[in-house]
């Protein structure tokens, strides 16, 4: 992994400028960002595991200082602050930059995150900067929250084994313990957990499981920094639909409509405007149906925020599936012309229409977004049966439901707009 | 602390700079390629056959973003906000390193079975039992 990051820190660097044939762009935003989504919802947040920057992190973490985390970095409010930030930094600078049509911004893009993971690693134990600091990851620890995957300790067989060592947490011997600075003996959310196994090799009473489970049974028995994750899961909704939003034509009107402003005119502002606006109204939306559910219900206002926003992070996660299989489907046949193009050969941009068809491409994003519905409908119905005081009568969230719909309705026109290529 | 020791952070903390400045140095040459028009191929962005050069995408593409409006140029806004983020990052990791003494974290005692904890565990990790942080006994600077 580290020597493919290398090769396309290099194509970046010195391949075609042509981003269709250029190994660094071909790969990172037709092949990988759309595998990675996959991935969120079937494996959470491995992709931490198998990061070729973290790797290159953890071979310089020999010559580490191994500093502890500083007690900031553990504060909750500046935790949920820093992971919105990074989110909305991502998604800002990625558009702002043209990042995927560009193999230098790429190429920069790949070089950042290594630098961060480097830097983080000579510093601090454990993975910091991937845990606390890495954008990236601020993004797939949201969406592994609502994945098929998770390793969990049985903690009845920690109690008969009398465990006094946690060994998940602090390693045995040779054997790492977690290195999300996380106890997986009572880790109760995919948000830390990358899957890495470290805890299954160190424990010694086989206490930690990897198990298939219900997508949405994290959202019910999640009990720590529960406000922060909801609403985050609420604004990555804003976030998925801006970065589809600025791929289609409406997009392109509502920039001809602002080129004679000093100040929108540049896209800088423009996007950071709009990304705002997405967040803004997912999270605005979202309060307003909280605050009426509450007036109606009886229940606070802030179990409410708590409990509910994680209803809508399975409609989000299809939605940036969707979306990005689609790049994926529209731009595969861009991947033989970059390998060929790496290797020196002359060749063409392919042309044409895909091999699926648009056709095929549509209904696989409805498809997956009516999954993501059915699964947000889903979670309502748990969410209202885990916590029946804060739910109607019959144990119905009526102004979530609506916002539900309202969310899938604005998504489903936005992906039915003809959406530009990536590359 | 040793001699030995005290080699060992200067070169881990030298290498760690010179990471953040070549970091910083690509980020302003990319800036300025950007800004230059340097960043995408000519050729790419002419291409009619393009699905985002139609009439209606062109301007997704054209030019380079941030020279636009009067917050454009090669010290425009993109370059201000990336350089700004980018400052803030290492000032706020450097604050912290002087400040915050990670290496040496207040730990606290378990009130139930008397083990080491960490300040931020909410449940000990050793018996379980929850832990409020008021009237627990602090060891400072502890290991």
């Amino acid at each position: 992994m580290i020597g493919f990051l290398l090769v396309l820190t290099y194509f970046s660097l010195f391949g075609p400028r042509d981003p269709r044939l250029n190994l660094a762009t071909v790969f990172s935003w037709i092949v990988w960002w759309p595998l990675l989504a996959v991935s969120y919802f079937l494996f959470g947040r491995i992709w931490c595991a198998v990061c070729p920057m973290g790797a290159l992190a953890d071979l310089t973490q020999r010559f580490s200082l191994n500093l502890k985390a500083p007690r900031l970095f553990k504060r909750r409010g500046f935790v949920a602050g820093i992971m919105l930030v990074a989110i909305l930094y991502q998604a800002w600078i990625e558009e702002v930059t043209r990042a995927s049509v560009s193999p230098l911004v790429t190429g920069f893009i790949l070089w950042g995150f290594t630098a961060g993971a480097v830097v983080g690693a000579l510093l601090f134990e454990r993975w910091t900067w991937c845990r606390h600091l890495c954008p990236l990851g601020a993004w797939t620890g949201v969406f592994a929250m609502g994945s098929v995957m998770e390793i969990r300790a049985n903690q009845g067989n920690c109690v008969d084994h009398k465990c006094t060592s946690i060994y998940c947490y602090f390693g045995r011997e040779e054997l790492k313990g977690c290195p999300f600075h996380h106890t997986p003996k009572t880790m109760d959310t995919n948000r830390y957990c990358s899957m890495c196994g470290n805890c299954l090799k160190a424990c010694p009473h086989g206490s930690l499981r990897l198990e298939i489970r219900n997508p949405i049974k994290e959202f019910v028995t999640q009990k720590k920094e529960m406000p922060e994750n909801a609403l985050i899961a609420v604004a990555a909704l804003g976030v998925v639909a801006f970065q589809a939003f600025v791929m289609t034509e409406p997009w392109a009107a509502l920039r001809d409509a602002v080129a004679g402003s000093a100040i929108l005119s540049n896209d800088a502002v423009f996007y950071g405007s709009l990304l705002i606006g997405f967040v803004g109204l997912a999270v605005g939306l979202f309060l307003a149906a909280s605050r009426v559910f509450s007036r109606v219900t009886g229940a606070s206002y802030e179990t409410q925020v708590r409990r509910f926003g994680f209803a809508f992070l399975p409609l989000t996660l299809f939605a940036h599936i969707g979306h990005n299989l689609g790049h994926l489907l529209g731009g595969y046949r861009f991947v033989p012309a970059a390998v060929a193009a790496s290797f020196g050969a002359s060749v063409q941009v392919p042309q044409g229409s895909d091999m699926l068809g648009l056709m095929v491409w549509r209904i696989l994003q409805f498809g997956l977004l009516a999954a993501g519905v059915a699964l947000s409908v889903w979670a309502l119905r748990r969410l209202c049966a885990a916590t029946p005081t804060a739910c109607a009568p019959g144990r119905r969230a009526l102004p979530f439901a609506l916002l539900t719909a309202l969310y899938a309705v604005v998504l489903a026109l936005i992906l039915s707009l003809p959406m530009a290529s990536r590359l | 602390m040793s001699a030995r020791r005290r080699l060992r952070v200067g070169i881990t903390i030298g290498i760690a700079l010179l990471l953040v400045a070549i970091t910083a140095g690509y980020g302003l040459w990319v800036m300025r390629a950007a800004s230059t028009g340097h960043l995408m191929d000519p050729a790419h962005m002419e291409d009619p056959a393009h699905p985002r050069m139609d009439a209606a995408m062109d301007h997704t593409m054209m030019g380079p973003s941030s020279s636009r409006g009067i917050l454009g140029g090669y010290l425009g806004a993109v370059t201000a906000v990336m350089g700004l983020a980018f400052v803030v990052l290492v000032a706020l990791l450097a604050w912290l390193l002087i400040h915050e003494r990670p290496g040496r974290p207040e730990q606290a005692l378990c009130p139930v079975c008397g083990a080491t904890t960490e300040t931020d565990w909410t449940a000990c990790a050793y018996c379980g039992s929850a832990l409020t942080r008021v009237g627990m006994p602090i060891m400072k600077g502890g290991r």
